[in-house]
């Protein structure tokens, strides 16, 4: 009983992870369940399927077949579906009745390509542990194992120096708008995006990832799939976000040193200069989100003048860097327990966490929606917090405040 | 490292036929056997009888703070001993508790840790459900060996296995290495298990004769390799681990070349 969720609604699950990654691609998306989980992805965690295309199936698995094994059933309605869509690739993707029966997803994926001939991964995947994060490296890493040359050295004239990949952009974590931002800062500052896993970019466009000289993981499903590229290609990484204008002028001089060490770094591993002051300011703040994002904010907010910021990641504790000082949300007793603290002057979440704090006096409470969380309850409230959206956002929340007290 | 399966019915000798071969092999490799069947006694005479928990017993006692000093121990000659084990009898699904238990171990990286040059997995009788061919899918055994005698039932369990095998030709799945004929005194047993590797495309690579040797050392718990080394039992499972390697070696040699 300790695990259940009584307030917050679960959150999205590893299938739709996959399919997020995924979305962009071209592919055919089978999602073998008995339809919940298709209703989950398409309904609930992909604000791009009310206005885009996508080749999503369920292929509305059945007690009897379940119980007889009649995998042979599912094989042929994906065969023909192929054959009459014409996907880039195919990806079968599982839920908890597979999960039950043993379903063998690699291995129907190989009699799938085998038949098809198209590109065929299976994903054993089944909703009831970890969380979208782990659907995220999932398909990463997938694609990668798939796609990815095997490593050669590239040389340096045919690096510019300046290229970027940013690795763990899906929806689920921020908005496509945040994205956006992060990508014309890089721009404005001379940096070229390579290749953009998993929002703007086609299937074709990974196979040239090996030419960056960076990987910017922006999520905690970013940063682990940054350490499995580093281990297999040997692209050092910097984790974090450029939040605020104090923030991303660290989170720029964190980036060069990276490419001038070759060595990955989270942007809180480097101290940030701080306002004068702050030690004795006193001012407290919690920051319930992925670990990644989390600590970029808790970066800023350091140079605002906060001289506590406690972070608490709610997606596990797989962060990608290893020693980040922050805890780990086991369940959702964990998160009510630390946003009710009496001890934070700020709190920032998704407004359904927030929602959960009792005594809202005397705490400024920040609202960042999250879809992995919230869906499209909460996404009419997103706004850019990447760059100096942060600053213009806090801006605007403090001349609010002042109105209401006019 | 060479992963092979081993299968065949309920009751034909397979667990023996498993653990005289992981001691024949112990001589000069380092051996893992898996026991992939709820009874829990594929091992026992390669430990002596000592009884030992499951994968499935720790996963329940101890949750995710299970580790691999919990569930692997070290038998005759080094060998390592694990058990999947299986649910409370009459409920839960002994299918889905070998997937779990070979998960865990992958999860514990059991492989990585010991670094077995061969890992046999013993597996309960026919292929059944899922759970029961998890370890011939793509990543677990490479190689199949069907042990059965000249009845009527364990041929039609070995031609189920082989059947089963086929079937998943295009998914990258083990495939039946050999078929072993553990004696049991039918009448023109080594002619009817001759038919049968025939018609089904594989071969006898080795005859295991009839002998009480079997029984004796497993009363003292022990495999006939250890009980009785020089018995002429112990001889055919010495030439049985000979073969195989000789089979398996040959295999990974084609696929680098």
């Amino acid at each position: 009983m300790k695990r259940l969720y009584r307030y917050l609604p679960p959150f999205a699950g590893d299938y739709s992870g996959v399919g997020s990654a995924l979305y962009e691609l071209g592919g055919m998306l089978c999602i073998h369940d008995a339809s919940g989980c298709t209703g989950n992805y398409v309904g609930f965690d992909e604000p791009r399927s009310y206005d885009s295309r996508q080749l999503v199936y369920c292929t509305s698995l059945r007690k009897n077949d379940a119980i007889l094994g009649n995998e042979e059933v599912y094989i042929q309605k994906i065969v023909q579906a192929a054959a009459e869509m014409k996907p880039a690739f195919i990806a079968i993707v599982g839920s908890p009745v597979p999960m039950v029966i043993g379903f063998d997803f690699d291995g129907v994926a190989r009699e799938i390509e085998h038949r098809t001939g198209l590109p065929t991964f299976g994903f054993d995947t089944c909703g009831m542990k970890g969380s979208y994060k782990d659907g995220v490296i999932m398909a990463a890493e997938k694609l990668l194992a798939r796609l990815a040359p095997p490593y050669m050295p590239v040389a340096e004239h045919q690096k510019s120096g300046k290229s970027v990949n940013i690795l763990g952009a899906t929806p689920l974590d921020m908005s496509e708008e945040n994205v956006q931002a992060l990508r014309r800062l890089l721009e404005a500052k001379g940096y070229a995006v390579n290749v953009s896993f998993f929002m703007g970019n086609t299937l074709e466009d990974y196979q040239r990832f090996h030419y960056a000289d960076i990987n910017l993981a922006i999520t905690q499903a970013g940063a682990v799939t940054a350490q499995y590229m580093e281990k297999h290609y040997h692209i050092p990484y910097l984790a974090g976000l450029p939040i605020g204008d104090a923030g991303s002028a660290h989170y720029f001089d964190c980036l060069k040193r990276v490419l001038h060490t070759k060595k990955s770094l989270e942007v809180s591993q480097i101290p940030i200069p701080i306002s004068m002051g702050a030690e004795a300011s006193g001012k407290k703040a919690l920051i319930l989100e992925d670990g990644i994002i989390a600590s970029s904010i808790r970066t800023t907010l350091m140079a605002e003048g906060y001289s506590h910021i406690d972070v608490l990641s709610l997606f596990e504790k797989d962060s990608g860097v290893d020693g980040l000082n922050m805890s780990f949300a086991k369940t959702e007793n964990d998160i009510i327990k630390a946003v009710n603290s009496e001890d934070y002057n700020l709190i920032i979440a998704d407004p359904l966490i927030l929602a959960l704090r009792k005594n809202q006096a005397g705490v400024q409470l920040i609202e960042l929606p999250k879809y992995a969380i919230s869906s499209k309850l909460m996404h009419q409230k997103r706004w850019i917090y990447v760059s100096d959206g942060w600053d213009m956002h806090l801006k605007s929340l403090s001349q609010d405040e002042k109105a209401v007290n006019y | 490292m060479i992963k092979i399966a081993i299968y065949g019915k309920g009751g034909i000798g397979k667990s023996t036929t498993t653990s005289n071969l992981a001691a024949a092999l112990s001589k000069h490799y380092k051996v893992m056997q898996i026991g992939c069947d709820p009874k829990a006694d594929s091992t026992k005479n390669l430990l002596n009888h000592q009884p030992i928990r499951t994968v499935l017993d720790q996963i329940k006692e101890k949750g995710e703070d299970v580790s691999l000093t919990d569930i692997v121990y070290e038998g005759y000659n080094g060998v390592l001993c694990v058990e999947a084990g299986g649910p409370t009898p009459g409920i839960g699904c002994a299918g889905l508790g070998i997937i779990s238990a070979l998960q865990k171990l992958e999860e514990l990286e059991a492989f990585e840790e010991y670094q077995p040059d061969i890992v046999l997995y013993d597996v309960l009788g026919d292929v059944v459900c899922g759970g029961f061919a998890m370890p011939i899918r793509d990543g677990y055994a490479e190689h199949v060996f069907i042990v059965t005698s000249g009845e009527m039932m364990a041929l039609f369990a070995a031609d189920n296995i082989s059947r089963a095998v086929d079937n998943f030709k295009n998914r990258g799945y083990a495939r039946v290495s050999g078929i072993i004929l553990n004696e049991r005194k039918v009448k023109n047993e080594k002619e009817v298990v001759q038919q049968f590797a025939s018609e089904s495309g594989h071969q006898i690579i080795q005859n295991i004769r009839r002998s009480d040797a079997v029984q004796r050392a497993e009363d003292m718990g022990k495999t006939v390799i250890e009980a009785f080394p020089d018995s002429d039992i112990a001889a055919d499972y010495m030439k049985l681990a000979e073969t195989i390697m000789d089979i398996c070696e040959e295999k990974e040699y084609r696929k680098c070349v």
